[in-house]
């Protein structure tokens, strides 16, 4: 299988993600389908290690668009179809899993000084990030994150 | 050419009409009746939604519009955090700094003698604080939103402890009639003095920007005078009073030189004390916590991303940062490289 575009639509709350390609058979790569897959992003998760935003994008549907074989195109149409509808799991490999190119930071730091006569310790403050809320409209993906600092109440010392 | 727009948007819409009503009976004929009423009610959600989004402010937002990427932070939560961060990384400045501070004073004695008042001499106090160490602790700062992507800090900063060192100069110059009979002389001792308890403010901004990936709140502190009260420590003291009175005699004028009277001037000349500028490397830039980032994984392919700043913008409500993007496939696993022949 080989994808060759993806097309992203984030509308009506759902984020749809299609992707067309190509399969062939390995022992004939001339016997090939047009495929189209349809997935969502129907998760968005927040790596607690590295603050990264990472979308899963799962596979709901396979359409197959166009079959090329000498002789006798249908039976292989069947049967791109039939392994489609059978087993849409075998397909997310090709896209399950998407970095969205924002980190959210696990802590605010600010480093040491040791300079010109000044010393001040590194100071830092771990946030807990987490995501709260995905929604897809206006052609953009929201995504809402709440973040809890350790934030000292009322007046210090 | 006006003319043709016109025309050419009338056949559009013509055309489009003509492809909805084939559209629509095409769907009739072949829609059951409950994908009739879920089609309707999809509609019917799609309004009231579009009339939810319509209502709500936020979406109003420009910056929301100028890239491919969009981050609003709340700026009360933001302002939390420069405040808790500044709180927590000047909790405890140590300051050892060589301030080459000079301080100077002069008077005159003066006597009332059968002739009238007469000048007997001048006296200078020189004092030069080579060496000075402090221990400084910030409270929670203050913090307002300014113009230009700023917020406003005022940070209350307390002096724990202070204690600086140098030397001082004392010396008499006798005048008129006590030229004749007075010595002049000098005494010079180092002395240590510590700091009075304090407090102050030190207030500044912090400047949003766009930094390479990362959003920065920059520290912007003008260099400002903040003053600083000393007394000599006690054995310092023992040693300005030992080094007068080993000047209080006949020939050196002690009639007009009277040591208490002297302590009590440098007492006072350390308490009016003498201003001193924070060093300003004493703020650091903070790191925001949402960032963009210039790489990012997609099944194991690795994408450089080019992150070009579009918007930045600080309101009392958010802190809005918007970036357009561009992909550049940088590696590709060896599975996901193209074959000469694909396979399933």
């Amino acid at each position: 299988m080989r994808v060759e575009s993806v097309h992203v639509a984030f509308e009506d709350g759902f984020a749809l993600v299609q992707l067309r390609g190509r399969a062939s058979l390995v022992s004939d790569a001339q016997t090939s389908a047009e495929i189209h897959l349809y997935g969502g992003i129907d998760v968005v998760d927040l790596d607690p290690e590295t603050g990264i935003l990472r979308g899963r994008v799962t596979i709901f549907a396979l359409e197959t668009q166009r079959v090329s074989l000498v002789g006798v195109p249908a039976p292989v149409r069947r049967l791109v179809d039939d392994l489609g509808r059978e087993q849409l799991k075998v397909f997310e490999p090709l896209l399950n899993s998407i970095e969205i190119p924002v980190r959210l930071e696990q802590k605010v730091e600010v480093p040491a000084v040791n300079q010109s006569g000044i010393k001040i310790a590194a100071a830092s403050l771990p946030v807990q990030a987490a995501v709260v809320d995905v929604k897809a409209f206006r052609g953009k993906l929201w995504i809402c994150a709440s973040a809890k600092a350790e934030i000292a109440k009322g007046k210090p010392r | 050419m006006k003319r043709w727009i016109v025309a050419a948007a009338a056949g559009g819409v013509i055309a489009g009409a003509a492809g909805a009503t084939y559209v629509a009976l095409r769907r009739a004929e072949g829609e059951s009746p409950r994908l009739r009423a879920l089609r309707g009610m999809h509609q019917s959600l799609r309004r009231q939604f579009e009339s939810h989004l319509g209502a709500e402010r936020l979406l109003e937002q420009p910056e929301l519009q100028a890239g491919d990427i969009t981050v609003g932070i709340r700026t009360p939560y933001l302002g939390n955090l420069i405040s808790e961060v500044s709180r927590r990384y000047l909790d405890r400045v140590e300051l050892d700094l060589a301030p080459n501070i000079h301080v100077k004073q002069s008077g005159e004695v003066k006597k009332d003698t059968f002739v009238g008042t007469l000048t007997l001499g001048e006296w200078k106090v020189d004092l030069d604080i080579q060496r000075l160490n402090a221990t400084l602790s910030a409270d929670t700062p203050e913090i307002s939103v300014a113009e230009d992507n700023r917020v406003r800090v005022s940070v209350p900063v307390r002096c724990l402890a202070a204690r600086g060192s140098g030397r001082a100069r004392f010396s008499w110059d006798s005048k008129h009639v006590a030229n004749f009979v007075c010595k002049d002389f000098m005494v010079e001792e180092s002395l240590e003095a510590t700091a009075l308890p304090d407090q102050y403010r030190v207030r500044g901004a912090f400047s949003f920007l766009q930094k390479g990936d990362n959003i920065l709140a920059r520290p912007e502190f003008p260099p400002e005078k903040f003053h600083v009260r000393v007394d000599l420590l006690p054995e310092s003291w023992q040693k300005v009073e030992a080094a007068l009175r080993a000047q209080d005699t006949w020939d050196r004028c002690a009639a007009g030189i009277d040591p208490p009277e002297v302590l009590a001037k440098l007492r006072e000349l350390a308490q009016t004390g003498f201003d001193f500028k924070l060093p300003r490397s004493l703020f650091r830039a903070t790191v925001m916590p949402a960032q963009f980032r210039s790489r990012v994984d997609v099944q194991g392919t690795q994408v450089d991303v080019a992150v070009e700043p579009r918007a930045l913008r600080l309101s009392a409500d958010y802190l809005w940062y918007a970036a357009k993007l561009r992909a550049h496939i940088v590696s590709m696993p060896p599975a996901a490289r193209p074959r000469p022949s694909p396979t399933p």
